[in-house]
């Protein structure tokens, strides 16, 4: 009986490190997605400067690695801008900057996938450039961005197990905290590496149904 | 708000020999990565277009498995779970294992790409002029492929790159690991890894513009 309890709060303990994983990336991807939506309207904007300066900011954070950039964040932070901040914090702000590159990327590209001819066919009924973008455009790109949005979700949740190298307590570190307490390595790893699967995979699948299904429209 | 800071990258300066041996290790990690991922990459892609059932349903596991799960826990069984089952191996063997079979789960996806892309009207072709099964892999379906996959290719490779710092957290004393250890007897963290985030941003750009260069040369314009 005792041993069953045992069991037991592992589990809840292993499920609740899971659901902040999935928090942590959902929030990183939300967030993520809003600042790089702005940015992608600035990088087509037609303006050189706005656009060189968002094209440099997705180079920039899509060509270094998250953990680098993390831990700019953790050192810098506290050090340059006197922020006492927590782990949780530190993590998401390194995230959302992380994504927000990436999703400028893809919105942008979604954006510049629309055919031409939409923008010519808005355009010949009178509508102006905001109203052409926002009503014609941006509906039919982000049908085009839910397949790569979805991609990048399951990166997120993967890259999020970098969180526990400055301490943030997600379902890697939860695993190495229970490694640590039982001496049971394997089972430890075997557990986490089922739940990341179980979450990851069912996204991949989701992801390649929607494909199909916007194919097909 | 206790005064503004000061930076000081000359105090981590006198660390650079340290730094390009960190930068040296990161190479030696990503080009031995990529080239036995490709390995993998290769028998990966021949067993997802077999016919065999259990060889497609064995390398699709493959895939799967390790697209779906972080490369820092794929790291930590390399390292501390073969360590359990007493098998001891080096940071670096770990860590070239575990990035070598994360690196051939996304090239298998990429060759075998490139090798439905050549399309059996192609090979058709090439048999109907008389071509022999060798000269048509050799003529047509190599070349063809090989340009396919060369773009994902090489944005793997800067992948890998990238994912290497990652090998710091098992202690392979690549940039990353070299940085925390610069910053942590300098007390210039900071001022590290900004220097750090600019030779990972280098090296990204430069290894883009190079792959960029070689592929318009490489690859004359087929279609």
């Amino acid at each position: 009986m005792l041993g069953d309890s045992v069991v037991l709060q592992y589990a809840v303990f292993f499920l609740k490190a899971a659901g902040i994983t999935v928090v942590l990336s959902a929030l990183s991807l939300f967030t993520g997605s809003v600042i790089g939506f702005l940015l992608s309207l600035l990088r087509i904007s037609g303006n050189r400067v706005l656009s060189g300066l968002t094209y440099a900011y997705a180079e920039i954070f899509r060509g270094s690695p998250l953990l680098v950039q993390l831990f700019l964040v953790y050192f810098g932070l506290p050090i340059v801008f006197h922020l006492d901040v927590s782990a949780f914090t530190t993590v998401a702000v390194s995230m959302i900057l992380y994504t927000a590159g990436y999703m400028t990327e893809i919105f942008r590209a979604a954006i510049q996938a629309v055919h031409r001819g939409q923008w010519d066919a808005a355009y010949s009924i009178g509508m102006t450039y905001t109203q052409a973008l926002f009503k014609v455009i941006i509906p039919q790109a982000m049908r085009i961005a839910v397949p790569p949005t979805l991609g990048q979700f399951i990166s997120i949740l993967k890259d999020s197990s970098l969180a526990s190298i400055i301490g943030f307590m997600e379902l890697t570190k939860a695993g190495m905290a229970v490694r640590a307490a039982t001496s049971n390595t394997l089972l430890a790893f075997a557990i986490v590496t089922c739940l990341y699967f179980a979450i990851c995979y069912s996204l991949s699948i989701a992801s390649r149904r929607v494909e199909v299904r916007l194919k097909g429209a | 708000m206790t005064g503004r800071y000061y930076f000081d990258f000359a105090a981590i300066l006198r660390y650079w020999p340290e730094l390009l041996q960190g930068i040296w290790v990161a190479a030696l990690l990503s080009i031995l990565t990529f080239l036995l991922g490709t390995v993998f990459g290769i028998f990966g892609a021949i067993g997802r277009i077999s016919r065999h059932r259990w060889i497609y349903g064995l390398t699709t596991f493959y895939v799967e498995l390790f697209r779906n799960t972080p490369l820092l826990v794929q790291l930590y069984i390399m390292y501390y779970g073969l360590e359990a089952v007493s098998i001891r191996l080096s940071a670096f063997s770990a860590a070239l294992l575990a990035m070598s079979l994360n690196s051939g789960a996304y090239e298998t996806e990429i060759i075998r790409a490139g090798i439905i892309a050549v399309g059996k009207g192609q090979v058709e072709a090439a048999l109907s002029i008389g071509m022999t099964q060798a000269q048509t892999l050799r003529k047509v379906v190599i070349p063809y492929a090989l340009q396919v996959i060369f773009p994902p290719l090489g944005n793997q490779l800067i992948g890998i790159i990238l994912g290497s710092s990652v090998a710091s957290v098992i202690t392979v004393p690549e940039i990353t690991y070299v940085a925390l250890n610069i910053g942590s007897r300098s007390y210039r963290d900071f001022e590290t890894f900004l220097v750090i985030w600019v030779i990972y941003i280098g090296l990204n750009l430069a290894l883009s513009a190079l792959f960029k260069l070689t592929g318009r040369m490489a690859f004359r314009p087929i279609l």
